[in-house]
């Protein structure tokens, strides 16, 4: 669980920053030069450290991981760390409000189709579960009482939707006592403040089927934004799909290309994200409303549908 | 790309985060569950943590690197040798990158105040070694030279779960002309990852400070190319 250090400049100038790899990804934390530094170094070392931390507890590649070892007591209440369970208990509760269409449960799913690699090791993390349970998220207990987490039935819980995003706004907190800032971590990005010209930062966002392209760019300030797509890390057998899979039927969903969210944090950013990539470009766009956040839904045919908030943030 | 308010004839810092920007803002007000429910819980876990963090970060502080880039040379140096202030941004605006152009209103910024910079950022700035800063100082010329990359071809290398990505970079007339993927030991085709050089030279050109929905691939790609343009600086 080390942090290789692998510094390298950031293509952006006027920026103090650090690039580390930490989960499965490049995360940059940097801040604009022209504020007051004082403690900028030490403060974006901590941020860069929470991404190990939430890693460590929610790592669904590592045995060791406080995620993997709660399979160890299956039906008791586990006490947890407060990454842990602050993780699971969001993740709970989108799964809720999304009807299931967001759930936490599908580690084990995943596997199965091939995403059992840990990025680091190369070494793959086979999960030994009978082949005919399905779990859902209803399997899954809290007790906010007393920070437990209690698993109904064998299961291997996929936070990833939720961690990289909790890293990211931890991450955030270290780095808001300075004016203006950014944190990316393989495409979800939290800035604060505004860019080394004083303007508000400009988000490209990545076209799903055009590399030499961006689909729009948007204005941002003191905002997250997550970006997922049906491109991203598709399984080695590429007719098993990719990584986003539908909860109820255990199968890649084919209506959305990408989604884009907008939240003030990029825990909600991500995580309601993928439901809305489940729940398709319709459903998707109102639940995203619902939420209170802007969000961008592509199929496709590079039709858009967006929510009512997203237009204004277009450049 | 809307015009956005960027001070570079004024002379003034950026702007506050007041009225101006706040249409950018996603509705926050709107307490609604999720939302509100992930802004607790990050403050739970960060309020719980605070104290533990510090020690931590002390140690990864030591072991990563923090990579100066050219607008603090420009900015050291103004601050180091008033006098040649002017003639310093007037050579550095003229860059030939566009990810630089927007930083040259702060360059303008800082050389119009040239004490002010200097007692804010030269103690913060150079915290580490104060050797970086008598460099920058002795290379001030070249340090305005280049702000644009130096000619050449570069390679580099990024590293993601697939497999390294190695890229050569060809810089020609101070800019990134070509960055094609010469290694790649990934589990995908090269066919694939192929399609990625025409897109680190379009961005070259899209006025953008960040990209959202990067893959782990395209994260490699970019380290390698940045890795590769490091030499060129």
């Amino acid at each position: 669980m080390t942090t290789p250090a692998t510094a390298h400049p950031t293509p952006i100038a006027g920026l103090l920053s650090r690039t580390i790899v930490q989960m499965d990804t490049f995360i940059t934390v940097g801040i604009v030069r022209g504020g007051q530094l004082a403690g900028s170094e030490a403060a974006l070392a901590r941020a860069g450290d929470w991404f190990r931390r939430v890693e460590e507890a929610c790592s669904r590649f590592d045995p060791a991981s406080e995620v993997r070892r709660l399979l160890d007591r299956v039906g008791e209440p586990v006490p947890v760390g407060d990454i842990l369970y602050e993780a699971t208990a969001f993740a709970l509760a989108v799964a809720e409000a999304s009807g299931g269409a967001f759930d936490p449960t599908v580690g084990q799913r995943l596997e199965r189709h091939g995403f059992d690699r840990d990025y680091r090791t190369g070494a793959t993390s086979a999960t030994p579960l009978a082949d005919d349970i399905t779990p859902t998220y209803r399997d899954l207990h809290l007790d906010p009482a007393r920070r437990t987490v209690t698993l109904l039935r064998p299961l291997v819980l996929d936070l990833g939707a939720v961690a990289k995003g909790l890293a990211i706004d931890l991450a955030g907190r270290e780095l808001a006592p300075y004016r203006d800032w950014l944190i990316e971590a393989g495409g979800d990005i939290l800035v604060g403040g505004h860019n080394p010209a004083g303007a508000p930062w400009r988000v490209g966002i990545r076209h799903p089927r055009r590399d030499d392209a961006l689909l729009t760019t948007l204005h941002l300030t003191d905002a997250a934004v997550c970006t997922s797509g049906d491109y991203e890390r598709r399984a080695a057998d590429p007719a098993a799909g990719h990584h986003l899979l539908d909860p109820r039927s255990g199968d890649s969903p084919a209506a959305v290309a990408s989604v884009t969210v907008v939240a003030p944090t990029a825990m909600a950013a991500d995580a309601l994200g993928t439901a809305a990539f489940i729940l398709g470009p319709r459903r998707g766009s109102r639940f995203l409303a619902r939420q209170g956040v802007a969000g961008l839904l592509v199929v496709p045919d590079l039709t858009e549908y967006p929510t009512a908030d997203f237009e204004r943030l277009r450049a | 790309m809307s015009s956005p308010p960027t001070p570079s004839t004024s002379g003034r810092p950026a702007p506050g985060k007041g009225g101006a920007t706040s249409p950018h803002k996603p509705k926050q007000a709107f307490a609604n569950g999720l939302v509100a429910l992930s802004s607790a819980a990050v403050i739970a876990v960060y309020a719980a943590g605070y104290a533990r963090t510090s020690t931590a970060a002390e140690q990864v502080q030591a072991v990563a690197a923090v990579i100066p880039t050219s607008t603090t040379a420009a900015t050291a140096t103004a601050a180091a040798t008033a006098t040649s202030t002017p003639t310093a941004t007037a050579t550095i605006a003229p860059t030939s990158i566009p990810q630089s152009a927007p930083a040259t209103g702060r360059r303008g910024a800082a050389a119009a105040q040239p004490t002010a910079t200097a007692t804010a950022s030269a103690p913060a700035a150079s915290s580490g070694p104060a050797a970086a800063a008598t460099a920058t100082t002795r290379t001030a010329t070249t340090t305005a030279a280049t702000a644009a990359f130096k000619d050449g071809t570069y390679t580099g290398t990024g590293t993601s779960r697939h497999g390294n990505i190695g890229v050569t970079v060809i810089v020609q007339g101070g800019k990134l002309t070509s960055a094609e993927i010469t290694d790649c030991g990934t589990r995908y085709p090269c066919s694939r990852i192929a399609t990625l050089p025409a897109q680190a030279v379009a961005r070259q050109g899209a006025a953008v400070d960040l990209v959202s929905g990067a893959t782990d691939s395209t994260n490699a790609y970019r380290a390698a190319v940045n890795a590769a343009l490091a030499q060129a600086r």
